[in-house]
């Protein structure tokens, strides 16, 4: 074997050493071993394919592809197999009935005076990451997005938060909520991370929900960030620090807690 | 069983993912095959019966859906190790450091074809060149030689941006420029 064909097949040579014990391998490496060049050769090899490979497993993958998948194979499940009559059951009956009250009374008593707590809203927004969910519309600029929300959703123009003016979006869906549509608008940042900005009619919010302490709080393994601008509420949540969602937001730590 | 499913959605979404789109170019077209795959699983998964080769199924099933869904009527060539020629660009591995991974995956999705998922799958570096052997169904010295030619493409076109600058972005192509590209 010369150089050239040593060369040759350790390009098939991963860098991490997984196939340092491959018999295919031992001859070439053994060349690399006591010809300083072709080592020189191999540990660049190795240090470029290394990088490559790093960068490549950063590219960010659609937020909304695994809530997709298993979504689908969900209802492929309801469609392919028989309905079980649950409701038969006299206990489970009875413990549905007793929920359904629960659910009932409680808003009928926070619906009393048409308010809605930004709490309620968190929990059901993070809880829609969470399950997972298809995009409505993708389009990496978002006015583009915010054009087909204003056109589909009836959510009128918003003013996209300072800190996300130059990130890239990757798609958008409207949610329901109390009898309101939410809009969602998902960011890819520079470093690869995703960032989803919730966006909602924001007069029947109750005013005290926006203390600084409420504003910042994790729900459903996501960090969030809430606030109020003009007759509008936004929520952020990801996965990155809460400090570096209000700067995403645009606002400041003295101006939250006014 | 539902547990069971999404284990292996969480274990392999993102690299089938990635693989998709370095045969398909298309997020749309990346996404739907990730998900196409998805569901081959859960309704024929049952017939695999050694789950040590589930990664394998996996990506195999993917390609050739790939080809399936591109109704190819014609075999690739295969190259002979020995014939290739052998000279790659210098690019340092400092400066691939700083290219982010949209800058990266973009390149490679400029490598010709036949060599994208040769390297897409070497990248992902769990799959050894056997086993991109067993995926892509081509002899191993087949892909040895697509692995050394796309090298020197990545190589040439990481070169080529780095000496360009980041002023010509490329993005993958959306849906509807798929048949445009195609055409």
């Amino acid at each position: 074997m010369d150089k050239q064909e040593a060369k040759l097949l350790l390009q098939s040579y991963r860098p991490d050493g997984q196939d340092a014990a491959d018999p295919a391998f031992a001859e070439a490496l053994a060349l690399a071993r006591q010809d300083a060049e072709l080592g020189r050769w191999l540990e660049n090899e190795c240090a470029l394919d290394k990088v490559i490979g790093q960068r490549l497993r950063e590219f960010p993958v659609p937020p909304d592809l695994r809530g997709a998948v298993v979504t689908g194979q969900r209802s492929q499940r309801r469609i392919s197999k028989p309905v079980h009559a649950w409701w038969r059951s006299p206990s489970l009956a009875w413990a549905a009935a007793i929920v359904l009250v629960f659910v009932a009374a409680y808003f009928v008593r926070d619906g009393s005076d048409s308010s809605v707590a930004l709490a309620a809203y968190r929990e059901s927004m993070t809880a829609n990451l969470r399950s997972g969910f298809v995009f409505d519309q993708r389009d990496e600029r978002p006015e583009k997005l915010k054009d087909w929300l204003a056109e589909h959703g009836g959510m009128p123009d918003f003013q996209v938060p300072a800190g996300l003016r130059e990130a890239a979006s990757l798609g958008c869906k409207l949610f329901e909520f109390n009898g309101m549509k939410s809009a969602l608008i998902c960011f890819s940042l520079s470093d690869q991370q995703v960032v989803h900005l919730f966006v909602v009619e924001g007069t029947r919010f109750r005013p005290q929900d926006f203390e600084a302490a409420a504003c910042a709080l994790r729900c459903n393994d996501y960090d969030t960030f809430a606030w109020r601008e003009q007759d509008r509420v936004f929520l952020l949540a990801g996965g990155v620090r809460p400090d570096r969602l209000r700067e995403l937001a645009g606002i400041s730590p003295e101006s939250s807690e006014n | 069983m539902d547990t069971e499913f999404e284990g292996v959605v969480d274990r392999f979404y993102q690299p089938l993912y990635r693989f998709a789109l370095s045969l398909t170019r298309a997020e749309s077209e990346a996404f739907d095959l990730t998900q196409q795959t998805f569901y081959l699983w859960a309704t024929k998964g049952h017939q695999l019966r050694d789950r040590a080769k589930l990664k394998s199924w996996l990506f195999t099933t993917l390609h050739r859906e790939f080809l399936g869904s591109r109704r190819r009527g014609v075999r690739f060539p295969h190259h002979e190790v020995s014939s290739v020629e052998h000279q790659l660009p210098v690019v340092a591995s400092t400066v691939v450091n700083d290219l982010d991974g949209t800058t990266v995956m973009n390149t490679l999705l400029e490598v010709e074809e036949l060599y994208r998922a040769p390297l897409m799958l070497f990248y992902l570096q769990d799959h050894s060149y056997k086993e991109i052997a067993e995926v892509l169904e081509v002899p191993i010295g087949t892909v040895m030689s697509r692995l050394a030619r796309g090298k020197d493409q990545l190589r040439a076109l990481l070169a080529d941006r780095v000496t360009r600058g980041a002023d010509n972005k490329i993005v993958p192509l959306k849906q509807s420029q798929i048949g445009a590209a195609n055409g």
